[in-house]
């Protein structure tokens, strides 16, 4: 599946880990690369990651539900009160996954449709419950975002300074969803709260004082 | 992040650090646990990177606690919250709480009593938060126990966070970040804090019953073993001025096996009336005696109310432990009128009362344990919206 292409700005290596990937931002000059039939396009330069405090990186490690992953690319967020990220993820079993990164709050979630239809944004509010899936949600969060910049292959394209909107929902049994209006139609992403302990990483970020 | 040198608050998210509130900047407050102190707590090493002072006001007093925020790298925040001594170790909540029944909540199944609802507001804020605290930041706390575990929902107009917290022994926090001194002393019983007469409360009740059980196998087995024989059963007529009826004796009679009870009926002709029996046991082959009085009265008739009676035309009393041996029975009557009356003594009958006194005995531990529990949870709930009772003393302290 992996495919290794040669980056048009600089000529550094590039991969496409995933055949469902079709952006990458090349690690050494920043160009944002989107994918083409048979060759890449550069569509513009990244703009620069805000350094955090978060434990992982891209080329980490991971196994959920005794399904392992490699982290392999990142989405920076960056809102009034804080920022997170949202870390592309590959599974062994073929799915791309998203796993949430928020002030030491992470999620594991993937893309999913379901029969009912999604709410309007206007219409969400803090406390508001959903069933989606068959399954009732609270809104435990909605906030308008900013996208400070992205690293590695994501599967849409992005670029900094993009405005988001995104509401997180959360059962009484610890599962979670996203609700992504950036889009129309909005995009909805199911999963769970996780630890990270939990998830046995590997090649985690080594923060500065911590071992 | 909040400079401890100022008060300043500087928003580290930006990269010029811009300041985007300076308070309080002569008050300084000194966190319990210095920043930059690590600490090993619930198997994971934690840095204490933050603190807060929050303030609520209730019924008009003021009361303070502090916020340790705590991290690590892998496992995220946490907050060391230490309240009038008592500490708990806090993260933010991985399922939403149910809607609240009433006055409980549901988390992950278990139920939650809700405590105590406050406006808190930050009173003082040092080091740095993932998120802007600013002073004066108010929210609404509710709080929701299942001691050791605490359910707490904090809310302003934009949102609304649980988070769930578990209590922490002072001790174990001074030992986990090796502080010298002692531990603020607590005061009364925390929301959170684990009853210690809880988990020893079903083995009480085992106990309880296993004893109880004992004494009344104990009582069916004498009761299987008891003789209940009847020895005697003589009637005889008092007549107050006949003199030979005011003093009779039995015929010897003899009393066999282990020193045990004999019961003593007496039962009469009497109504309207009443009469006295002074009644001796005599051993014949010791020629020891024992001697005790009985009264019988019995009257009857109807008033307002409809029928009535008092007393008993008949007596029933145990003498105990009585030696086997050959016997003779003196019963002087004393009546102010003719009566007929028939005297029988059972040999060895088992009582229900020894049972009885055995089970108030055993009682005495188990009530004066649930009373101490009871005592607790009092304490603990005083300090809540929903005190258990209004005690004009909450001063008795252990």
């Amino acid at each position: 599946m992996s495919r290794a292409i040669t980056c048009p700005s600089c000529g550094a290596p590039v991969t496409f880990a995933s055949a469902q990937s079709l952006l990458a931002v090349c690690s050494y000059c920043r160009a944002t690369l989107i994918r083409r039939d048979l060759d890449v396009e550069q569509i513009g330069t990244m703009a620069a990651l805000l350094e955090d405090a978060t434990p992982l990186q891209l080329g980490a490690e991971g196994v959920w539900q005794h399904v392992h992953f490699a982290v392999v690319g990142r989405v920076q967020v960056r809102w009034d009160e804080g920022q997170w990220n949202e870390w592309y993820c590959l599974f062994d079993d073929g799915r791309g996954g998203w796993l949430g990164d928020a002030a030491g709050e992470f999620t594991i979630s993937f893309e999913t449709s379901v029969a009912e239809p999604l709410p309007s944004w206007e219409r969400l509010t803090v406390g508001t419950r959903l069933t989606l899936g068959g399954v009732t949600y609270e809104v435990t969060d909605r906030r308008e975002a900013e996208v400070v910049a992205g690293e590695g292959e994501l599967p849409f394209r992005l670029e900094g300074g993009y405005e988001i909107a995104a509401a997180d929902l959360r059962t009484t049994t610890a599962r979670f969803a996203t609700l992504d209006y950036s889009q129309d139609p909005p995009r909805l992403y199911t999963g769970e709260v996780v630890e990270l302990a939990a998830l046995t990483m590997r090649n985690l970020r080594e923060v500065e004082g911590w071992r | 992040m909040g400079c401890g040198g100022c008060g300043a608050v500087l928003d580290a998210q930006h990269p010029d650090h811009q300041i985007i509130a300076r308070y309080e900047a002569r008050q300084t407050a000194t966190p319990r646990i210095p920043l930059g102190a690590r600490g090993a707590l619930k198997g994971e090493t934690w840095e204490v990177i933050g603190y807060l002072v929050r303030r609520t006001e209730i019924s008009g007093e003021s009361y303070t606690w502090f916020e340790h925020l705590l991290y690590n790298p892998t496992a995220g925040f946490r907050w060391l919250v230490e309240s009038a001594g008592h500490w708990t170790l806090s993260k933010s909540a991985a399922a939403v709480p149910s809607a609240p029944a009433g006055l409980e909540i549901d988390y992950l199944g278990e139920h939650y009593k809700h405590f105590q609802t406050a406006q808190a507001e930050i009173a003082y804020v040092v080091g740095e938060l993932p998120w802007r605290a600013r002073a004066g930041e108010k929210v609404t706390v509710e709080d929701y126990v299942r001691p050791p575990l605490v359910l707490t929902c904090e809310q302003n107009e934009n949102e609304r966070t649980w988070s769930i917290g578990e209590y922490v022994e002072g001790d174990t926090v001074w030992d986990a970040f090796r502080l010298t001194g002692a531990p603020p002393e607590r005061t009364s019983v925390g929301p959170a804090q684990p009853s210690p007469y809880r988990p020893h409360s079903r083995r009480m009740l085992m106990l309880l019953a296993t004893f109880v059980g004992l004494a009344v196998l104990i009582h069916l087995l004498f009761s299987v073993a008891a003789q209940r024989r009847l020895v005697l059963d003589q009637v005889w007529e008092y007549h107050p001025r006949v003199a030979s009826t005011t003093s009779v004796e039995t015929d010897p009679f003899t009393l066999t096996g282990r020193t045990s009870n004999l019961m003593v009926e007496i039962s009469t002709t009497l109504a309207q009336n009443w009469a006295y029996f002074t009644v001796t046991l005599v051993n014949e082959d010791t020629g020891a005696s024992r001697t005790f009085g009985r009264e019988v009265q019995y009257y009857f008739g109807r008033d307002s109310d409809g029928a009535w009676t008092e007393g008993a035309p008949w007596d029933r009393a145990y003498l105990p432990a009585v030696p086997s041996g050959r016997y003779t029975l003196l019963v002087e009557p004393e009546s102010p009128t003719p009566v007929n009356y028939r005297v029988r003594l059972t040999r060895d009958v088992p009582r229900a009362l020894w049972v009885w006194l055995a089970i108030v005995f055993l009682l005495l531990p188990p009530l004066w344990f649930w009373w101490r529990q009871w005592r607790f949870e009092q304490r603990r709930w005083e300090e809540s919206d929903h005190a258990m009772t209004r005690s004009s003393s909450s001063s008795d302290d252990d």
